[in-house]
């Protein structure tokens, strides 16, 4: 025992060093580690299985884009359709009406001609009249008095007025 | 490449050789092994007149003062790493989570139900002995020291003309300033491994064996005493029992001198080494004890794991008819 340097003494205090060694470590050493570590692996798992959300997330928005696009696409092609189908009803209709309105006028025009014409065509027959009667009775005048006379007057009128 | 390395040894051998021919080499009086702890001083007491032993009082031996040393070390490592720890792990907070994730993986690998229980007086055995073996090996502990004058009544009556035969070399290192001359003084080193110190391996081995068997108790109850005590099962599995009972008290025994003796061998090896011729010589063996070192820590805390991860578990290869025969107790 003496040569190999036993010593009751010591080796108690090298138990009591190892006790203290034990509880100390425990303590203030590996607990705390052994809870990072669990920490840290829980968040990278937690991160991990957060990129894959948000990875998948981003897919479903491209999606949801895409489709939102084609939507949109799909509408304004609609509304430029249905805009050029009015747009022609709308062409077709104001021609007819400028053609309806063209013929209108026309008519109207032919009619007040025709109107203006009677009257003047009577006017000027009332007025020719009028004339030959007053050259006829200034040439004539004295010399014819007899009644055959009015006679030839009226039928003369009468060709004139066939003859219009 | 290979080469250059060719080319130093080579160097370093020939500047070895002038070396020792010029008288820098260890003479068998530096050659001092003791498998004791050498006491630094005594606690209320003497060193008797070898200077290796105190007469009274306790002892402060230099792996009473390397295993301060290493509680220094391991209680900074508390405080200034495990106290300090950040979810980002910078320098030397990743040897430390290397070292304690390193042995808590192997830990539950053996018992992953009770990992929690044995794993803090595993741990401190890895690290303790990791530190203090590792720590032995830097070049100065174990060679600086008090030199202590030798009591010539010690001294052998032939030796004082050996001593005069030998000193014949060009320079004489015992007159160097601050030497130690081994032929009338004792060199006593200041640090020595701890696990070169059988108190202290005999401390850890009864701590480890004593809570083995308080695990044991605490999760069998009394039952625990039915892989010592095996009465039903015929003359020889009783002593098979009884052989189980004794190796369970050899343990401790052998967990002390396991470590002790490795140790103490690696740090004999290289003074030998040394004192054969100390340049190149010692390098693979220094290489070898670092592994040693190592593996001896391992082996210590790993041990204990096992050994309480087979005391809680119970009766081992019994456990079937164990089993069976608290069922038939029970119907």
């Amino acid at each position: 025992m003496e040569k190999l340097g036993i010593n009751w003494g010591l080796l108690i205090a090298q138990l009591f060093n190892v006790i203290f060694l034990v509880w100390l470590l425990g303590q203030f050493l590996y607990k705390p580690i052994l809870n990072m570590l669990g920490e840290r692996t829980r968040r990278v798992q937690d991160s991990l299985a957060e990129a894959d959300q948000v990875k998948q997330q981003l897919a479903n928005a491209k999606k949801d884009y895409e489709a939102e696009l084609a939507k949109a696409r799909q509408e304004a092609a609609g509304i430029v359709a249905q805009a050029q189908d009015r747009a022609k009803a709308q062409e077709a209709e104001i021609v007819a009406q400028a053609r309806r309105d063209a013929e209108r006028i026309r008519d109207e025009a032919r009619s007040t001609a025709v109107q203006e014409r009677d009257t003047l065509l009577s006017d000027a027959k009332g007025q020719i009249a009028d004339l030959v009667m007053m050259t006829a009775s200034r040439v004539l005048g004295a010399e014819l008095q007899a009644k055959g006379h009015d006679q030839l007057i009226s039928e003369s009128l009468a060709a004139l007025d066939r003859r219009n | 490449m290979r080469n250059r390395i060719l080319t130093v040894l080579g160097a370093l051998a020939v500047l070895g050789i002038v070396m020792y021919f010029l008288g820098f080499r260890m003479s068998k009086d530096d050659l001092h092994i003791s498998a004791a702890a050498e006491p630094l001083f005594c606690i209320g007491g003497a060193l008797d007149a070898s200077g290796e032993l105190c007469e009274s009082g306790l002892p402060f031996t230099n792996s009473v003062l390397m295993t301060l040393l290493v509680d220094v070390i391991l209680v900074g490592i508390a405080f200034g790493v495990g106290q300090r720890l950040q979810l980002v792990p910078r320098g030397f907070q990743n040897i430390v989570e290397l070292t304690i994730e390193f042995f808590y993986d192997f830990a539950r690998g053996v018992d992953k139900k009770n990992v929690g229980k044995f794993f803090s007086l595993a741990a401190t055995i890895f690290i303790f002995f990791l530190v203090g073996n590792v720590l032995a090996l830097v070049p100065g502990f174990g060679s600086i020291g008090t030199c202590r004058p030798k009591v010539e009544a010690v001294v052998e009556g032939a030796a004082p003309e050996a001593h005069a035969a030998e000193s014949t070399t060009l320079v004489n290192l015992a007159a160097f300033p601050g030497a130690c001359d081994h032929k009338t003084s004792l060199l006593v080193p200041y640090m020595r491994a701890p696990a070169a110190d059988l108190n202290v391996t005999f401390a850890i081995a009864i701590a480890a064996v004593f809570m083995v068997e308080f695990w044991g108790f605490q999760a069998l109850g009394i039952g625990y005493l039915r892989k010592f005590f095996i009465f039903n099962e015929g003359p020889i599995m009783f002593f098979v029992g009884l052989l189980e009972l004794f190796s369970e008290i050899m343990r401790v025994v052998a967990f002390a001198f396991r470590i002790f003796g490795n140790i103490f061998g690696g740090e004999v090896v290289l003074a030998v080494m040394s004192f054969l011729f100390a340049y190149l010589l010692p390098l693979p063996f220094y290489g070898l004890e670092l592994f040693v070192a190592f593996i001896q820590a391992v082996i210590f805390a790993v041990l204990t794991v096992v050994f309480a991860a087979l005391a809680v578990q119970g009766h081992g290869d019994h456990d079937d008819h164990a089993h069976a025969g608290n069922e038939a107790a029970a119907h």
